[in-house]
């Protein structure tokens, strides 16, 4: 399974290298990172045919995640991929906005990994 | 009669006893009331000592309907003219003790008998009339019932206006003086204390003997709120003029040799303390402690210790501090002292944790201060002085959640000021108004009416125009006098509403911030939770491979958890920058200029404002760009007061490119750069040489040149109504060339964006 992470700050790729690394080294996952909601659409634009599945921060410089979800969910890819938001800001409105754009889960900041690892391994 | 019949009566009677023995309790301390005071009529001169007794025993009495009226009838045995000032005593203290038990009856009965004294033909009624009037303020004070407190009074004070009654106007403003200290509203209360004193005369034959009914507008009342104002004075902090005042006071009682215990001394001391000059302290507080009848004033002693104590806590005497302190906590338990004490507040746990901190034992000054805050909780000026040592503390101890939670407290307690604030805040501004637009004119009719009256009699010829021209040349110095007086009453007004709104501007650009900062702080929180987790599976992994003996292996790993602790130690530091970030920024400015990373500042502040409007604006979106100089290394700022300035600057630079983001230009990115530079020497400039320059640029629509040369000027703002306080950048111009002796500059281009630009002498 491909998965795309998305998020401002760039220590999350170690993050996510190092939580995952049993996964990414039996070949269960692989991982591309985007540091922009821009770049993420650029990254799926050249991968128009992969199958993958986007996990996205929603406060970010530029384009938001919601944003992002937006374009993904409303006017990009048919049919959209599966997209998780994870975000600090877990208030109830920025919730209700993302599942109202299509996201397909919400988790929050300080993310508990073994739940991530959970809802991905019942996706794929 | 049996036996058993017996044993049953005697059972039957004994309940009986025990369940009337509470009411028979009530009844035979009214009884001894009563009784005592038909003793005292009998005498030919009142006791004044015994009958202090009766009175303070009445008000530590739980009175109904038919005890009041057995008090108030055996009270009225006191007729013979001014004797008729026992029974009106006895009224006063049926008031007090309804106040401490029953708010909503103590007002009726309070107004009633101040219906009742208004056709009394007692001597010096007025006195007594003004010791029930602004007692009534007390129930009103302490039920949360404030607004029809300010209600009742600024009705009381228009009525007052009208007839010219200086005693009720005295009163009037000294009730509404405390109300508005109460809701923190400290410039004012001070106002309204000034307008009491005005009233009063300085006349020492205009004084009554009998407490506590004082003579509204004598000379004791006067020096009385002269020092209240010094009270006021020292908790806005403006020590030196709060030493002036109580000094006045202070003076007074020494000439006229007062015998009484006074607070003013103690107070005198505290704010020698807070301003730094420790001199003399000592002397000050002494008075107090060695009074003649300290011993029958504890309260008066536990209000001085703990001053003394801050007094031993700043000259570095730890040990003594804390046995005082222990002392003072020894007096309030043996006499049941309450925190809101007749002297002042009486808070010793505050200084104890004051003295631990000193010591380096936080966490009993964290428990210190959270005990403290139950003990005030209705004084709520003090309660957010402890919330916010508090939050400071919990901080420094890298506890920032519960750092954050304090500081949350901190916050609702501000709101919660703040919606008092301004429910009640212009209510005596517009009283005012009104009453002087009244008096003005009234005095126009009187003028015309002069002015017609001496036209009638105009055949008295040449007598009758010296007469007019003087009248004219009256009415004009009366006019111009009057409008002067209402000039003045509208500057202090207009005075006391600037500080207000530079209050709110500080808070309301905090309070964008806070919203962000609560979420804001889990983004570092996420890489400590989630680094130290994997960090913990690495180690497992590998003493597994310590065992199998693969040195590459452990190596590794080694790297791994090096590098993973990094991280850990990068966030929580960035964390604790977070919540030391707003901390500084609520904390009013220690005005103190301190080395400081100023690229650090600036990047704090551009992420805070960024974060803080997004929490409040969801579709609010910029990009952030910096560029910051490195060598600049730290610089002598004030850092609280320079962050205010950036923040200013950043958060309205958001506001432009959000405005020109809504108003819909096509492929439009709106951008938000910060910049610092040391900056060279130019030919033209060579002082420019190592002065350091921030730049926050915008790519909004520019400044209209139009408005330009106003943007600096207090209360100017473009945005719509209620948005914008208009002190923003009036604030940070101040900040950056007089607390700074720096440069605000700005450049701009109508369409494409304003530079704002502060170059700071290093």
């Amino acid at each position: 399974m491909k998965i795309l992470v998305v998020d401002d700050e760039h220590d999350v790729k170690t993050l996510f290298e190092q939580r995952f690394r049993k996964e990414i080294r039996d070949g269960q996952m692989e991982f591309v990172f985007a540091f922009s909601g821009e770049d993420a659409l650029v990254y799926l634009n050249q991968h128009e045919h992969e199958a993958v599945l986007i996990l996205s921060d929603i406060n970010m410089p530029g384009m938001s995640g919601l944003q992002l979800l937006e374009q993904i969910k409303q006017k990009y890819h048919k049919p959209p991929p599966v997209v998780m938001m994870i975000t600090a800001y877990g208030d109830k409105e920025n919730y209700d906005t993302a599942m109202q754009l299509g996201a397909d889960d919400f988790l929050t900041k300080p993310l508990e990994f073994n739940i991530l690892k959970e809802k991905l391994k019942t996706i794929s | 009669m049996t036996k058993k019949k017996t044993v049953l009566q005697l059972l039957l009677t004994f309940s009986v006893c025990l369940l009337s023995g509470l009411l028979y309790a009530q009844q035979t301390r009214i009884d001894s009331i009563v009784q005592m005071l038909e003793q005292s009529k009998t005498k030919k001169v009142i006791d004044t000592t015994r009958f202090s007794a009766v009175t303070s025993l009445i008000e530590r009495t739980l009175l109904n309907d038919t005890t009041i009226a057995i008090l108030e009838k055996a009270g009225n045995g006191f007729t013979n003219g001014s004797d008729e000032y026992w029974s009106y005593r006895i009224k006063y203290s049926i008031l007090n003790s309804l106040i401490a038990t029953d708010k909503n009856k103590s007002l009726a009965y309070g107004k009633y008998q101040l219906e009742a004294l208004k056709r009394s033909k007692t001597p010096d009624v007025s006195f007594i009339i003004s010791a029930f009037f602004k007692q009534l303020r007390l129930p009103y004070r302490n039920s949360n019932m404030l607004k029809e407190g300010f209600q009742y009074y600024n009705e009381k004070l228009r009525a007052y206006k009208l007839k010219n009654d200086s005693a009720g106007l005295a009163d009037c403003y000294y009730v509404l003086a405390g109300f508005y200290r109460n809701i923190g509203l400290l410039d004012q209360s001070i106002y309204n204390m000034k307008k009491s004193v005005s009233y009063m005369a300085a006349d020492e034959n205009m004084d009554s003997r009998y407490t506590p009914f004082k003579n509204p507008i004598g000379r004791n009342q006067r020096f009385n709120n002269i020092s209240i104002i010094g009270i006021y004075l020292m908790q806005k902090g403006d020590y030196h003029e709060a030493i002036a005042y109580t000094r006045i006071k202070f003076n007074e009682d020494n000439r006229v040799n007062t015998k009484s215990i006074q607070t003013t001394p103690v107070t005198i001391a505290q704010a020698k303390i807070l301003s730094g000059q420790l001199d003399s302290v000592m002397y000050y507080i002494n008075l107090t402690l060695n009074h003649k009848e300290s011993l029958k004033e504890p309260e008066f002693i536990a209000f001085a210790l703990q001053i003394q104590a801050l007094y031993k806590i700043k000259t570095g005497s730890l040990d003594d501090a804390n046995t005082i302190l222990k002392q003072c906590w020894q007096l309030i338990e043996e006499n049941k002292i309450q925190a809101d004490a007749r002297p002042g507040t009486i808070a010793p746990d505050y200084y104890l944790a004051l003295l631990r901190i000193k010591q380096n034992r936080i966490d009993e000054a964290i428990a210190l201060l959270t005990k403290d805050i139950r003990r005030l909780k209705t004084q709520r000026l003090f309660v957010l002085r402890d919330y916010k040592l508090l939050a400071e503390l919990y901080a420094q101890t890298g506890k920032h959640e519960k750092a954050n939670e304090a500081y949350k407290s901190f916050i609702s307690l501000q709101d919660s000021l703040k919606a008092d604030q301004s429910k009640f805040g212009s209510l005596s501004f517009e009283t005012e108004q009104q009453m002087n637009e009244k008096e003005l004119s009234i005095t126009k009719l009187q003028g015309k009416n002069k002015i017609a009256a001496l036209t009638k009699n105009f055949s008295f010829g040449i007598a009758a125009l010296v007469l007019l021209l003087a009248a004219v040349v009256y009415y004009r110095f009366k006019s111009k006098q009057r409008a002067n007086k209402v000039l003045e009453t509208t500057l202090a007004n207009l005075k006391s509403t600037q500080s207000q709104l530079i209050q709110s501007e500080k808070m309301a650009s905090l309070g964008e911030l806070t919203a962000g900062i609560a979420h804001e702080i889990q983004n570092p929180l996420n890489f400590v939770n989630n680094f130290s987790e994997v960090n913990k599976e690495l180690l497992v992994e590998m003493k597994d491979e310590i065992k199998k003996g693969n040195v590459d292996e452990v190596n590794a790993l080694v790297d791994n958890v090096i590098a993973n602790e990094e991280k850990i130690n990068h966030h929580g530091k960035r964390a604790d920058a977070i919540v030391k970030g707003m901390l500084q920024h609520s904390r009013s400015s220690s005005g103190v200029k301190e080395p400081t990373d100023i690229n650090a500042l600036a990047d704090e502040y551009l992420r805070l404002s960024y974060h803080g409007l997004r929490a409040k604006d969801k579709s609010f979106n910029a990009t952030m760009k910096t560029d910051f100089d490195e060598s600049i290394g730290n610089i002598n700022i004030i850092p609280q007061d320079m962050g205010r300035v950036i923040l200013n600057l950043i958060t309205n630079a958001f506001y432009v490119v959000d405005e020109k983001k809504k108003s819909g230009i096509e492929g439009y990115e709106p951008t938000v750069s910060v910049s610092t530079k040391k900056l060279n020497a130019r030919p033209d400039d060579p002082d420019r040489r190592g002065k350091v320059e921030v730049k926050v640029k915008d790519n909004g629509n520019g400044i209209p040149q139009k408005v330009l040369d106003k943007i600096f000027q207090p209360f100017f703002t473009t945005k719509p109504t209620g948005q914008g306080t208009g002190l923003g950048l009036s604030m940070s111009y101040d900040i950056v060339t007089k607390g700074h002796g720096g440069e605000l500059k700005v450049e701009t281009r109508e369409g494409e964006g304003s530079e704002f630009i502060v170059i700071l002498h290093v």
